[in-house]
């Protein structure tokens, strides 16, 4: 990774976590956002270079249908959420991607759009996937009501009743997302085309901008619909209120593949994380307003764990435990936690590997983040990745180098039996109906020949095997001439090199794969919170709960209010 | 090949659908890769790379290069080079040339291989000519600069001559995203693309995810 931020910082050396013991699956699905993830870093930026947002078009029915512009003005550059309202059967109201018609529909726009691109638009966003975008939209979503809040929350204000916490907490939004594609798809801007501009390096900035814009259309669209009914006896919703409500989005197998296909990208990630985590190990004492800060964020972890609700019987014990843990933290905290030790949080976090479950570990790594913004901030600036500069194989390196790499960095897939059935259970593969990614049984269900190049651990294996048989000439380049088949594999050991994260150290096609765990993992670093699995293989979550809106930035630091 | 008949489309789609296509007419996922990135390049600097790509895999692919010598590349059978495996076997050599002209004898689509010599010219911070009867090709700093144009696009031929030369000829520029496929090549390549994918079954169907109502 070449970031400056990231730079050498000997002192945190001995306090790293190792990849053998992050880039567990167990431990990647019990991931927390931090204040490194990415929707936080977009607000803090909006904060320090003080954004300013407006809503120049609002032209909405009373049900709902219309088209509203939302703006974010930068100091180079403005960025327009265009959204448009429709009105929705519920019987046609689905999350999974099958679906083909939503309540609203959004684009966000690189610039302010005129009348002209609006109208563009409007034929072509409400379509989703069956649209067109042009260069200049970064970003196509769409989102669905909540059945259980929305039209609820419309009736209450109508009234002129204000709502109240057990109202809105067991949902936590209004409306949820049920996708948000970037990177140029269906024609919109490329992420090479935009990820030079400061302000949308980060990764997902241009999605997260979406998101949280939507958010804010979501009560603007209540508190209107709600006016249109009840005129002048409608209530606006509190603002304290407001802040509770997040953007649901609904995510399934779409997004695990992601973290396996973007290895460098994956890397920055984890190295951003951990090397935050191993600063904070440093600090040879606890600062007062570090203390204090680090209180805040548990009662705000606390606080979260009460309310983050699950059916599904893994995540109900992993909440078990989270609950438990957060207990035994602020216990420790207030008794034995030896703050003249020569590095306290270190120790702290010693204690914390001892008692505390994955699910609990993880969480005191974002809470033992929180309050030192000023050592671990700018690592936010660290986790894009150039991964044009690493697709060029090394053909001029021995293979002998090659073996050493793969013995030292997937001795976690060599040791596999993959001749066994549960070492190969599964298997990826796209959906020709859906062209979505989903997960077979290996000899149950048809298609295994068209498997997707995920299974990174038994690709390593096969290759170690050609590669004890190989008796040509002993360069990559020479063994890749006649083993093409090997390639995927080989560039991704070379990336290995330099990439010490860049791997999911387990067998991706194991009959226990859980594949909820990619997804925790990602949307962690999104700054997803309520992680709420709806089965092995598709999750809710809620983005921007307890965040500022537009209309409430100001002089706060947002960043340090989750 | 008019812009009539042709789409804009992102480097993301282009690049994704020449991976699945190439994988889908047979190629393993790691030359699918190199693929994707070949035709996004093209693409990028305004040639047909689509229409090259689909040309080659509607046709014989052609073989792998026989290294005689690391200057002096031909055919093992009377077939031509693919320049796919021609392109990255050069790409994976890079460094391991020693400034002599590299010679390949008989190449398939050889403007497909274009994109593989300006890694090489990026990775040796050199500039890289290809010269073949009636094409004439600088990449330097990782850019396609055409000279010679009139059999750019040929089905084969009998002899492309690499020559390496000092960079700084040109000045490089921004990269450009996207460029045009014409509609019936995509669709094409859309089809080949459809065999890396499995058809429906109820049982694919009840593993897509939502196994409880997503409606509220």
């Amino acid at each position: 990774m070449s970031c400056s931020a990231l730079g050498p910082n000997p002192g945190t050396e001995n306090f790293r976590r190792t990849p053998d013991v992050v880039m567990r699956l167990a431990r990647m699905g019990s991931f927390h956002p931090t204040r490194l993830s990415f929707l936080r870093a977009m607000l803090r930026r909006y904060q320090d270079e003080q954004w300013s947002f407006d809503r120049p078009i609002w032209a909405v029915d009373a049900k709902g249908v219309g088209r509203a512009v939302y703006r974010a003005i930068g100091p180079e550059r403005t960025y327009s959420l265009v959204a448009f309202g429709h009105d929705l059967p519920a019987g046609m109201r689905s999350d999974r991607v099958i679906a083909t018609a939503w309540d609203a529909t959004f684009a966000l726009f690189d610039g302010t759009p005129t009348t002209a691109d609006i109208d563009r638009l409007q034929v072509n966003v409400p379509l989703q996937e069956a649209g067109r975008l042009s260069r200049s939209e970064l970003v196509l979503s769409r989102a669905n009501r909540s059945v259980r809040l929305f039209d609820y929350v419309v009736d209450r204000l109508a009234q002129g009743q204000q709502l109240h916490c057990k109202d809105i907490d067991p949902v936590g939004y209004l409306m949820r997302t049920t996708a948000v594609y970037g990177s140029g798809k269906f024609g919109a801007a490329d992420r090479a085309s935009i990820a030079g501009r400061p302000e949308l390096s980060g990764p997902f900035r241009a999605e997260m901008l979406s998101v949280w814009l939507i958010r804010a259309f979501t009560v603007d669209l209540v508190e209107h619909m709600a006016q249109a009914r009840g005129g002048a006896r409608a209530a606006r919703m509190d603002r304290s209120l407001r802040r509770r409500l997040g953007v649901g989005n609904a995510t399934g197998l779409g997004m695990a593949p992601f973290v396996v296909r973007h290895p460098v990208l994956l890397n920055n990630w984890m190295m951003a994380r951990e090397e935050a985590l191993a600063r904070v190990r440093a600090q040879s004492s606890v600062a007062p307003a570090a203390q204090a800060g680090m209180r805040t964020a548990l009662a705000n972890a606390i606080e979260n764990a009460t309310l983050w609700r699950s059916e599904h019987p893994i995540q109900i014990k992993k909440l078990d435990a989270l609950r438990s843990d957060l207990a035994t933290i602020d216990g420790h905290l207030d008794t034995n936690w030896d703050r003249a030790a020569p590095y306290p949080w270190d120790s702290l976090w010693r204690w914390g590997e001892r008692f505390l479950s994955m699910e609990g570990q993880e969480q005191l790594l974002a809470v033992m983040l929180e309050p030192h913004g000023a050592l671990v901030d700018g690592l936010s600036d660290c986790m894009d990745a150039d991964e044009d500069a690493y697709f060029a194989i090394d053909g001029a390196m021995p293979l002998t180098r090659l073996r050493a790499i793969l013995d030292e960095r997937y001795d976690w897939a060599l040791k596999v039996d993959y001749t066994a059935a549960a070492a190969q259970a599964r298997f990826w593969y796209v959906s020709e109906e859906k062209l979505e990614p989903r997960l077979g049984h290996r000899g149950a269900d048809a298609g295994a020949e068209r498997e997707q190049p995920l299974a990174i651990g038994r690709a390593a294996a096969l290759l170690s095997q050609e590669l004890h048989k190989w008796s040509g000439a002993p360069i990559v380049a020479a063994f890749l001439l006649a083993h093409p088949e090997h390639r995927l594999m080989v560039r991704r050991v070379q990336i290995a090199v330099r990439h010490p994260f860049a791997e999911v150290q387990d067998n991706l096609i194991d009959s226990g794969i859980l594949p909820i765990d990619l997804l925790r993992c990602k949307l962690s670093f999104f700054g997803a919170t309520r992680f709420d699995p709806r089965s092995d293989l598709w999750v809710r979550i809620s983005l921007f709960q307890g965040m500022p809106f537009p209309d409430e930035m100001g002089p706060d630091d947002p960043g340090d209010s989750p | 090949m008019t812009s009539e008949t042709a789409t804009l489309y992102s480097s993301s789609e282009i690049e994704a659908l020449a991976v699945k296509a190439a994988r889908g007419a047979g190629f393993d996922w790691g030359m699918a890769e190199e693929a994707g990135m070949a035709v996004r390049r093209l693409t990028e600097a305004g040639l047909p790379g689509a229409g090259l790509l689909l040309a080659l895999l509607e046709a014989d692919r052609g073989v792998a290069p026989d290294l005689a010598s690391l200057t002096r590349w031909h055919s093992p059978s009377g077939r031509a080079l693919c320049p796919l495996l021609s392109g990255s076997t050069l790409s994976d050599y890079a460094t391991l040339f020693d400034g002599s002209d590299v010679i390949l004898h008989r190449l398939g689509h050889p403007a497909l291989i274009l994109p593989f010599a300006a890694q090489v010219a990026s990775r040796l911070n050199q500039s890289l000519r290809l010269v073949w009867r009636g094409a004439d090709v600088i990449v330097d700093q990782g850019q396609l600069h055409p000279i010679r144009t009139d059999t750019l696009l040929a089905m084969a031929v009998d002899k492309v001559t690499v020559s390496f030369e000092a960079s700084g000829l040109f000045v490089a520029e921004p990269r450009q995203t996207g460029g045009f496929a014409p509609v019936h090549v995509w669709q094409r390549l859309d089809q080949l693309a459809l065999a890396t994918t499995v058809p429906a079954t109820g049982s694919s169907r009840a593993n897509a995810g939502a196994g409880n109502p997503d409606n509220d």
